[in-house]
């Protein structure tokens, strides 16, 4: 399993198309994906559940990728994040 | 007659035959919850792909919103599983479309509070779908134009109208926010949402519908006819010239060049600018800086915000407000004890002066934003000359500081106040020699003119900017701004009425600064406006006693 940490950077946090695009990358692998934000655990291949991070800008998550493809699902979704 | 009051969603004034838009339950069978997803599916890419030729790409991304949901498991799952265990399907789907957006709803953020909306709509089509609901309205046969009036629409609803026959939109629910406003706004027709006592009686009765005022008036007789057809042929007037007024420079109509700027709270208001002349920004709040997250934002965080804004506008100028908290308005790590009278409490500049590093920060921040390009700092919430003096200690003081670090700072700043208490109002000709401008903040001075509290509707009769009282003072701010040869705008709502338009002029104001909606109701309106006219109407209300004698002023005018 890969765990890393990320700050939110961009001024609309995590929703909008940010979380479209977090969530069709996450969807695109094979791997277990979820995103943690204050103990909390989000299914990272659900829109819903993404949006329901409700994570701003400034906002520490954690992801966590759990099967075959997961550094490149990490990998793949912390690029998602940075170019949002 | 009956005049229906509802928010004002989307700007424009029309009149026309109503329709109701009505989603009768259908005859045809019960279908699985299944096939209603599927069916909604398909009904949403028609929509995305409908809304991307006619709206392009920004006000067709909803429906993908809407197609992600459906094809959400973490949203079908469990309305399966509930309908497994025996609910009724109708009822499963309800269950957890609230459950869902009732998370949303607890988020700070309004967008996400948004998205409990997209939750509910197709929570909604999907019930709509799983009872054979007939939701494939037409439109009667012709050419006729029509008010479409309901419950609610959703943008789902609003993609199965003609958009060529559509006058406007009214709607027992919904708010200033909600995506039929926001479609209404993208087609160009005006929208009023929240009138809760419409009904399905209205049908096919003839309407005026006001998107600036957020009136409906079903019926009208005679004299409001004479009223609202005066307001429909401005606006047609308006819609015809938008083009030249939206690109222009503003001058009044004996040609004196009129300076309207925008305001904004955050650098992303500025998206839509495109063709759009403006003088500049002449309010940016920097308050989202500090309300948007727990922490207190850095140095660099601020500078990049300011910068981004500064770069856009450049070569025109931004005036950035300096933190404007207290009050009703709240900052957790400021840590400032319950107040029994916030409005007259500890807010706006005397706050930043009690939290002296932090104020330092935006300072720092504001002088490094500003450094190759024109700066200009307003304080909110001033009374009294201490507060400027100390402010400018304190610029003097980052200066140094940044110096010292070897940081290039703003060489040309000016430091100016809004006006928005009667202590800056009434001593203005000495507050003139102390700063570079003054921008009136019409919104908190009158509340505090009036001593009535704005969101009070007890008291809404006496909150009221025609008084005289009002009028008086912010003539006597704008005489003694000009008397001192210093900038003096209007940047409260007062600046973005258009019944306060040529008042404003008369007194001799040269700079509006609204929000961007209503910047070219404002420019169409300054360039109808003489200058002469003008200030013989100033002259008339100035002399009047009391606010409805000058209401009838304005009108008669």
């Amino acid at each position: 399993m890969v765990r890393v940490k990320y700050t939110i950077k961009n001024e609309e946090g995590l929703h909008a198309r940010p979380a479209a695009d977090f969530c069709k990358t996450a969807s695109s692998f094979k791997s277990t994906i979820r995103i943690i934000k204050d103990g909390e655990e989000f299914e990272a291949k659900s829109m819903l559940m993404v949006l329901c991070v409700g994570a701003v800008q400034g906002d520490e998550i954690e992801l966590t990728a759990d099967g075959e493809d997961e550094q490149e699902a990490i990998d793949a979704l912390i690029e998602t994040l940075d170019m949002a | 007659m009956k005049i229906l009051d509802g928010i004002a969603g989307a700007p424009g004034v029309v009149f026309g035959k109503m329709l109701y838009f009505d989603k009768k339950a259908g005859n045809s069978k019960e279908i699985s919850l299944d096939e209603a997803v599927e069916k909604c599916l398909e009904k949403v890419r028609r929509m995305y792909d409908k809304a991307l030729s006619d709206l392009g790409e920004d006000k067709a991304k909803i429906f993908s919103a809407y197609e992600m949901l459906l094809e959400d498991a973490m949203f079908t799952g469990p309305i399966k599983e509930l309908i497994e265990s025996g609910r009724a399907p109708e009822d499963a789907v309800t269950e957890v479309s609230e459950s869902m957006s009732a998370i949303l709803l607890k988020k700070e953020s309004e967008y996400l509070r948004q998205r409990a909306d997209d939750i509910m709509n197709v929570g909604n089509m999907i019930k709509e779908t799983l009872c054979g609901a007939d939701s494939d309205f037409t439109m009667p046969d012709g050419n006729e134009k029509y008010i479409i009036a309901a419950r609610e629409l959703t943008p789902v609803d609003t993609m199965l109208f003609d958009h060529s026959r559509l006058l406007g939109f009214v709607t027992k629910e919904g708010g200033a926010t909600s995506h039929t406003v926001i479609l209404a706004k993208s087609i160009g027709i005006p929208a009023v949402v929240g009138v809760s006592e419409l009904t399905e009686e209205v049908c096919c009765k003839e309407a005026y519908l006001d998107g600036y005022s957020g009136k409906f008036v079903v019926e009208p007789n005679e004299e409001t006819k004479k009223i609202y057809d005066k307001k429909v042929s401005e606006e047609l007037e308006f819609i015809k010239s938008l083009d030249t007024i939206k690109q222009n420079d503003t001058y009044t109509s004996d040609g004196e060049r009129i300076k309207v700027a925008i305001n904004i709270g955050k650098p992303s208001d500025l998206k839509d600018i495109e063709n759009q002349q403006f003088d500049g920004v002449g309010l940016f709040r920097s308050e989202f800086l500090y309300s948007s997250s727990k922490e207190k934002p850095s140095v660099n965080q601020q500078y990049e915000a300011y910068k981004k804004v500064i770069d856009l506008v450049y070569p025109e100028s931004v005036t950035i407000r300096t933190l404007d908290v207290g009050g009703d308005k709240q900052i957790q790590y400021f840590n400032t004890p319950k107040e029994e009278n916030p409005f007259l409490g500890n807010r706006g500049i005397r706050l930043c002066l009690a939290n002296e590093d932090i104020f330092l920060e935006q300072l720092k921040a504001l002088l490094m934003a500003g450094a190759d390009k024109k700066l200009k700092i307003m304080l909110p919430m001033v009374t009294r000359i201490e507060e400027i003096t100390r402010t400018r200690e304190l610029v003097e003081k980052a200066k140094e500081e940044l110096k010292n670090e070897g940081v290039t700072v703003s060489a040309n700043l000016e430091l100016g106040i809004m006006i928005e208490t009667p202590a800056s109002a009434i001593m203005s000709e000495v507050f003139a020699k102390h700063c570079d401008f003054f921008s009136i903040g019409t919104n908190d001075l009158v509340q505090y003119i009036m001593s009535a509290d704005r969101g009070n509707s007890a008291v809404e009769e006496i909150y009221n900017p025609y008084n005289p009282a009002v009028l008086r003072m912010i003539n006597k701010v704008i005489n003694d701004g000009a008397k001192a040869g210093i900038e003096v705008s209007v940047c409260g709502d007062l600046a973005a009425n258009t019944d306060f338009t040529e008042i404003l002029l008369g007194m001799g104001l040269k700079k509006f600064s609204v929000p961007l909606p209503m910047i070219n109701r404002i420019k169409k309106k300054i360039s109808d406006i003489n200058l002469f006219s003008a200030q013989k109407l100033v002259e008339s209300v100035l002399s009047a006693e009391d606010e409805n004698e000058i209401i009838k002023i304005i009108r008669k005018g």
